[in-house]
C-alpha cells in the first residue's frame, strides 16, 4: 500500500487548512442558526416586523395605535433623525417605520390625512403591516364618524376579539424552524472547498512529471496504483462524511436524529459526497498548476453554493436563475434538503422528489466522474 | 522612470496571483453575487392562496368580505369542501384554510409571513365587526354614517422616503466587495516588496544588485502597484456600475477617489506584511488573506448586516477596519449623504496607509546583505 500511505501523507500535509474549512462551516452554521429566529413548532404564532415609531403625539389614540402595533410587533420609539432612521432601514435594523404626526388624530381620522410610513420598497413585511395599520385607520375614522371623541375611540378600540387559529394536526409539515437547517444548507461549500482543495493538491503532488514516471517504472501494476489511490481519496471523503453526521449527531441531538427524515439526510448528503469527490476530481486533474487550481476550486465552489441555493434560499431567487441553477448539483442537493425540512414526514409526492434530486446528484456525479477520467487518459497520453 | 513603472506593470499582469486574486476573483464573485441577490430587493409580494370552507349557511357577509380582499390581491381564495382543503394544505399548495363559520377561524400549518397575513385579515374583519357592535350599543342614530364609512374602506397610510437614495440592503454585500477587492492590493503590494528585497528571490538580488538608485527603484514599484490595482478596482467598479447597473450611481469622482485611498491601504498593507517579521512567505501570505478575509466579513461581505452589528456592539472595530472605513465612504456616496462621516473615512484611511509605509520602509532601508 505504498501509493495509499503516499496520499494520506499529502492528506496530512493539508490537516491545517482541512481545520480551517471545518471551523469557517461550524462558525457559519451557528451564526447564522443564531440569528435565524426560532419558532416554537408545537404554538402556532404570529410574525412580528421589526417597527421603528416615531411618535410625536401625545393623545390617546396615538397611544392606542402604538399599543395595537407592539401587541404583534417588536416596536421601537425612535428620533425624528433622518440619518439614524435610514442607517436603520438600510441595515434591516428596521422593517418598517411609522411617524405619528402631532395632533394626530385631528389630522389622520377628523380631516383624512394619510399616515406617513416608511419601508422596504415592495417588501412582503411592509404590505404586512400596511394593511394592519389601515385596518386600524379606517376603524377609527369609523367611530369619528359616529361620534365617538378621541378617548372614546381609543377606548373602544382597546378591546380586541382574540382570533381562533389552529396548528394543523398535521405532522407531515414542519415549517423553516429547525435547528440544523443551516447546518445542511452549509455542507456543500466545505465539500467542495476541502475536497477541491485536498484532492487537488494530492493529484498534483502525484502528477509530477519525474514522480510519474518513477510510478509508471515501478513493480507495482497501474492499476493497483489507481485503485490504491481512488480507495484513499473515498476514504477521506467518507471521514469527512462521517465527521459531519457526527457532527449534526452531537450539536442537534435528538431533534435531528430523533426526526423521521434523518435516513433521507444520510442519503442525500452521500450522493452529494459522491458529486463533489467528482467534482474536485475533475478540477484537480485539468489544472495546469497549483495556482490555477486554486482559482478553479474557489470559482467552482463558490459558483456552485451561489448558484445552487446554499448562501442565498432558492426560495428568493428569480426563476431565471433557478432555470439555470438546475444544471448544478448543488441545486438538487438543496431542493431535497429544503423538502426534508418542509415535510417532518415525507409523502408520497415529496419522497418521490427527494428521490429525484438524488438520483440527479448521482448522475451528474457520475458524468463528472467520466469526464476526470477522460481528461485523466489524455493528459497521460500527452505527458 | 516611465518606461520601469511599465515593465513592472507588464511582470505583474503575467503573475498568476497578482493579476487573478485582486483583478478576476473580484469581478467573478461581484456576478455570482449579482445573479445571486442582484436583483433580489426582497421576495415580492404574491397573492396569498387559501381555501375557505363553508362551515354554516349564514356566512354571507364574511364570504363578501373575503371577496372584496380578493380584488386588491392580497389573497386568492378558493371555495373547497373541508376534505379538500386539508388535502390541499398538506401538499402545501394553500397556506391556510379559513372557515366561514359562525365564528369565523383559520387553520394553518405552519409558521410564517403568509399565515401572519392571513390572520391579520382575519382580525381585521373582527374588528370591523366588533366596531359596528361598539357602534349600534354606543350611538346607534349614527349606525347608517358608519356603516357608510366602513364600506367605503380608504388607504390612509402614504409611503414616503426618507431622503436617501436607496434602502436596497443588499448593496451593501457590493460595497464589501469593493472595499475587499481594494484590501487585495496587498497581494500586488506583496509582490513590489518581493521584488525589492534581495533575500526573497534570485530576481530580487539581481535587481538589487543593479546599478539603480534604490529610491528610484522603491518609487517605481509604489507607483506601478497603485496605479495597476487603482486601475483593477476602477474596471471592477465600471462593471458594477455600467455592466450590472447597481447602486453605485453616486458621484464618481468621490467613488475614484474613495478606490484609490482603498487602493492605497491595500498595497501599503502587502508590503508591511512582506517587510516585517522573517517568517516564511507562505504564512505572510496567509496572514495577508487572514486579514483581507476578516476586514471583509466585518465590513458585510458574507453577511449584508454584519457591519451594522459591530456598530452597534464594537463601534471601535469599523473606526480602523480598513474594509468597513471603504465600504462606509461608498455608503455616504450612494445611500445617504454624508460629507463628514466621508472626510472621516479617507482621512483614516490615508493616516493608516501612510503610517503602514513608513514602518515598511523604516523596517528595509539600508539593508544590506554579506551574503545570500
Amino acid at each position: 500500500m505504498t501509493v495509499f500511505r503516499g496520499y494520506i501523507k499529502v492528506i496530512k500535509s493539508n490537516r491545517l487548512m482541512i481545520c480551517f474549512y471545518l471551523a469557517i462551516f461550524f462558525a457559519f452554521s451557528i451564526l447564522f442558526q443564531t440569528t435565524a429566529k426560532s419558532a416554537d413548532t408545537e404554538m402556532y404564532q404570529m410574525r412580528g416586523v421589526r417597527i421603528g415609531v416615531i411618535n410625536n403625539d401625545d393623545g390617546a389614540l396615538a397611544e392606542a395605535l402604538v399599543r395595537y402595533l407592539s401587541g404583534i410587533h417588536q416596536i421601537t420609539e425612535l428620533d425624528d433623525e433622518i440619518s439614524v432612521l435610514q442607517e436603520k432601514l438600510y441595515y434591516r435594523a428596521a422593517d418598517y417605520i411609522v411617524r405619528i404626526p402631532e395632533d394626530f388624530y385631528e389630522k389622520c381620522i377628523s380631516e383624512g390625512k394619510e399616515l406617513e410610513v416608511t419601508m422596504i420598497p415592495g417588501s412582503y413585511t411592509g404590505i404586512y403591516v400596511d394593511q394592519q395599520i389601515n385596518s386600524f385607520l379606517n376603524n377609527a375614522a369609523v367611530y369619528q364618524k359616529a361620534g365617538f371623541t378621541e378617548e372614546e375611540t381609543a377606548d373602544a378600540m382597546k378591546n380586541r376579539e382574540n382570533v381562533r387559529v389552529e396548528l394543523a394536526d398535521d405532522k407531515s409539515v414542519a415549517g423553516d424552524n429547525k435547528d440544523y437547517i443551516y447546518y445542511f444548507r452549509y455542507m456543500p461549500y466545505l465539500y467542495l472547498a476541502v475536497f477541491g482543495f485536498v484532492l487537488g493538491d494530492i493529484l498534483w503532488s502525484f502528477q509530477k512529471k519525474e514522480l510519474n514516471r518513477r510510478m509508471m517504472a515501478s513493480p507495482v501494476p497501474l492499476r493497483r496504483q489507481k485503485l490504491e489511490g481512488m480507495l484513499c481519496m473515498s476514504l477521506f471523503g467518507v471521514g469527512i462524511w462521517v465527521l459531519l453526521i457526527l457532527g449534526a449527531a452531537v450539536c442537534y441531538g435528538k431533534s435531528w436524529t430523533g426526526s423521521a427524515n434523518v435516513g433521507y439526510y444520510i442519503l442525500n448528503t452521500l450522493a452529494l459526497l459522491f458529486c463533489t469527490l467528482s467534482v474536485a476530481f475533475l478540477a484537480g486533474t485539468i489544472s495546469p498548476n497549483r495556482d490555477a487550481l486554486t482559482g478553479i476550486v474557489n470559482i467552482l465552489s463558490l459558483g456552485m453554493c451561489f448558484l445552487g441555493g446554499t448562501f442565498v434560499s432558492l426560495d428568493v431567487m428569480s426563476g431565471s436563475i433557478k432555470k439555470i441553477s438546475q444544471f448544478l448539483p448543488v441545486y438538487w442537493y438543496e431542493k431535497a434538503n429544503d423538502i426534508l425540512t418542509d415535510f417532518s414526514v415525507m409523502t408520497e409526492t415529496a419522497r418521490n422528489q427527494v428521490f429525484q434530486a438524488v438520483g440527479i446528484q448521482i448522475v451528474f456525479g457520475a458524468a463528472f466522474f467520466c469526464l476526470a477520467v477522460t481528461a485523466a487518459r489524455y493528459k497521460q497520453t500527452e505527458g | 522612470m516611465f518606461h520601469l513603472v511599465r515593465y513592472s506593470i507588464i511582470w505583474k499582469v503575467k503573475n498568476f496571483n497578482i493579476f487573478f486574486w485582486p483583478f478576476i476573483f473580484p469581478i467573478i464573485l461581484g456576478t455570482l453575487f449579482y445573479i445571486a441577490f442582484g436583483n433580489v430587493k426582497e421576495a415580492d409580494f404574491e397573492t396569498i392562496p387559501a381555501a375557505v370552507v363553508e362551515e354554516t349557511k349564514d356566512s354571507r357577509v364574511f364570504l363578501e368580505f373575503l371577496e372584496e380582499l380578493q380584488k386588491n390581491g392580497t389573497i386568492q381564495v378558493e371555495r373547497m369542501e373541508a376534505r379538500e382543503a386539508e388535502q390541499a394544505l398538506k401538499e402545501q399548495k394553500i397556506e391556510g384554510i379559513l372557515y366561514a363559520a359562525d365564528t369565523p377561524y383559520l387553520k394553518v400549518n405552519k409558521n410564517g409571513l403568509s399565515q401572519s397575513v392571513l390572520q391579520s385579515i382575519l382580525e381585521s374583519y373582527f374588528d370591523g365587526k366588533k366596531t359596528i357592535e361598539n357602534v349600534m350599543k354606543n350611538s346607534p342614530e349614527k349606525l347608517g354614517t358608519a356603516l357608510e364609512r366602513m364600506a367605503d374602506h380608504q388607504n390612509m397610510v402614504r409611503q414616503v422616503s426618507l431622503g436617501g437614495s436607496t434602502t436596497d440592503g443588499n448593496a451593501s454585500y457590493f460595497y464589501a466587495l469593493v472595499a475587499t477587492a481594494c484590501l487585495y492590493g496587498c497581494f500586488i503590494g506583496q509582490g513590489s516588496a518581493r521584488w525589492l528585497q534581495a533575500n526573497l528571490s534570485p530576481l530580487a538580488a539581481r535587481q538589487c544588485a543593479s546599478s539603480m538608485n534604490r529610491t528610484a527603484m522603491i518609487l517605481t514599484e509604489l507607483l506601478s502597484s497603485f496605479l495597476l490595482h487603482f486601475l483593477n478596482v476602477a474596471v471592477l467598479l465600471a462593471y458594477l456600475r455600467w455592466v450590472l447597473g447597481l447602486d453605485f450611481q453616486g458621484r464618481l469622482p468621490e467613488m475614484l477617489l474613495v478606490i484609490l485611498t482603498g487602493c492605497v491601504m491595500g498595497v501599503s498593507l502587502g508590503i508591511l506584511v512582506l517587510s516585517i517579521g522573517k517568517w516564511q512567505e507562505k504564512i505572510k501570505i496567509g496572514i495577508m488573506l487572514g486579514i483581507t478575509m476578516t476586514a471583509g466579513f466585518l465590513a458585510g461581505l458574507m453577511f449584508a448586516q454584519m457591519k451594522y452589528i459591530v456598530d452597534q456592539y464594537a463601534p471601535v472595530i469599523n473606526r480602523f477596519n480598513p474594509a468597513a472605513l471603504i465600504a462606509d465612504a461608498f455608503y455616504c456616496i450612494n445611500v445617504y449623504d454624508d460629507p463628514s462621516r466621508y472626510a472621516r473615512d479617507l482621512l483614516t484611511l490615508s493616516v493608516m496607509s501612510a503610517a503602514m509605509l513608513a514602518v515598511s520602509v523604516l523596517v528595509v532601508r539600508r539593508v544590506r546583505y554579506d551574503s545570500i
